[in-house]
């Protein structure tokens, strides 16, 4: 079965939340900065291939600045909607502008394994609802440029 | 109220609709909108040669549309099944609560259509939003043109087209040339501190600009509408033609760049073109925050 399309509505109440396994260092030399560190799961030939070279079982990342700023605000019980509203608010940047950074921020940190985003059961069914009625459009898209 | 002005049009728009997309043709095209809770609405600009027929052309755009799912009212097929009323110079158009509504404006000096499209026609989204939007209308004809979108609000001679725009999350550039390759570019920058990283206006300026391919730099510290600012004038290689192959300097960029601490967020504006074309002053391009005072200030 095809994966329902998320919505701009269901993206709003989706969820980030922090990597439990996540090894976090805090330092306050100067500047405040996190070390995260992940762990990298190999699978299958790839498995074998790790064993037998020693390759590495972990990456880590340094957050520093609004990096850092917006991996605190993840707490696993704000929605993203309640993230970008935060940032906005700090940064005096409009709601589009804050959702765009953070939708880009968020992705970077999901796709290195450092949070992973949820999205409550009852926001995907009303997120397939919407996405059934074209006159709610799905939310901003791009057009000729990204919105600003 | 936010203002929006474009190509053949000014509006005022509710406070939380930003644009989502747009398109830098003066001769079609179309601008939409949204806030947190999705699309909102959209403004296309067509040419058209005569006063349309406005009834059937909302009724071809209403009634063409096909049934989508959970829609329960049919497209109007007949005039007769729409509703209509006048808002200012735009003739807006609905069938039911649940389908489209339109509004429609013919500009003759232009010989341009304005289309606005909403997503709904419920009775309280028509007063409180369709029609005010509607009823804002003002033209955008005169000699001098205005335009004002992402929070970018300037005003050029008409001669000036829109060369090239690029609105990124809190970071937008505006480049307009006339016939004669005079250019200005006009840039918004939010998120002061990432932006600025800790360095003076001036130097911030400076390397940016060198990064834009600018020589000779003069820096002054100055003051605009009150905000702390740096004015700079520049030479850079030529664009066009022979100053182009030939590496011919133009020496008469100005630029300016300026810190609204209230609204933490950093603008600028560059004027450069071959040399012999004058330059406009930076007061009519905006009028609203005066003359340039040159003098030293605490931020720069």
């Amino acid at each position: 079965m095809a994966k329902p399309r998320l919505t701009f509505a269901g993206q709003l109440g989706a969820i980030p939340l922090p990597n439990r396994r996540l090894h976090i260092d805090e330092h306050h030399d100067g500047q405040a900065r996190v070390i995260v560190e992940t762990e990298l799961r190999y699978r299958g030939l790839a498995r074998l291939a790790q064993r037998m070279l020693r390759l590495r079982t972990s990456r880590r990342y340094e957050l520093t600045g609004i990096g850092l700023e917006v991996f605190r605000d993840i707490d696993g019980h704000k929605t993203f909607e309640q993230l970008i509203d935060q940032f906005a608010a700090r940064h005096q940047l409009t709601f589009f502008e804050a959702r765009a950074l953070l939708l880009q921020y968020i992705g970077m940190l999901a796709a290195r394994g450092i949070v992973v985003v949820g999205v409550r059961q009852e926001t995907s069914a009303k997120a397939v609802a919407d996405s059934a009625n074209p006159n709610l459009a799905s939310g901003p898209g791009r057009g000729r440029g990204n919105s600003a | 109220m936010t203002r929006l002005a474009w190509f053949h049009f000014q509006f005022d728009l509710p406070d939380d609709w930003e644009a989502t997309s747009y398109s830098v043709e003066t001769r079609a095209g179309r601008l939409e909108f949204a806030n947190r809770h999705g699309h909102q609405g959209l403004i296309s600009w067509e040419p058209c040669r005569r006063p349309p027929d406005r009834i059937a052309a909302m009724l071809a755009f209403l009634g063409g549309r096909g049934v989508a799912a959970g829609q329960t009212s049919l497209p109007p097929r007949s005039a007769a099944e729409l509703a209509t009323v006048d808002s200012g110079h735009f003739l807006l158009g609905w069938a039911a609560a649940d389908l489209p509504a339109q509004g429609l404006a013919y500009l003759p000096e232009e010989k341009i259509l304005l289309r606005w499209v909403f997503p709904r026609a419920e009775p309280t989204f028509l007063a409180e939003v369709a029609e005010p939007i509607c009823r804002s209308f003002r033209g955008n004809a005169g000699p001098w043109r205005e335009f004002a979108i992402f929070g970018l609000a300037l005003r050029l001679p008409a001669a000036f087209a829109l060369e090239d725009m690029n609105a990124l999350p809190a970071n937008l550039m505006m480049a307009f040339e006339n016939r004669r390759q005079g250019r200005v570019v006009c840039r918004r920058w939010g998120l002061p501190e990432v932006v600025l990283r800790g360095l003076p206006l001036a130097e911030f300026y400076c390397n940016f600009l060198r990064h834009q391919g600018c020589h000779d730099l003069q820096v002054v510290a100055a003051t605009v509408g009150g905000h702390a600012a740096v004015r700079t004038s520049f030479s850079q290689r030529g664009q066009y033609q022979m100053d182009r192959f030939m590496g011919r300097l133009w020496r008469q960029g100005q630029a300016v760049l300026w810190f609204d601490s209230r609204e933490k967020r950093l603008y600028a504006c560059e004027q450069i073109g071959p040399n012999g074309v004058v330059p406009l002053e930076f007061a009519d391009i905006f009028p609203w925050l005066g003359p340039i005072a040159e003098g030293c200030h605490g931020q720069a």
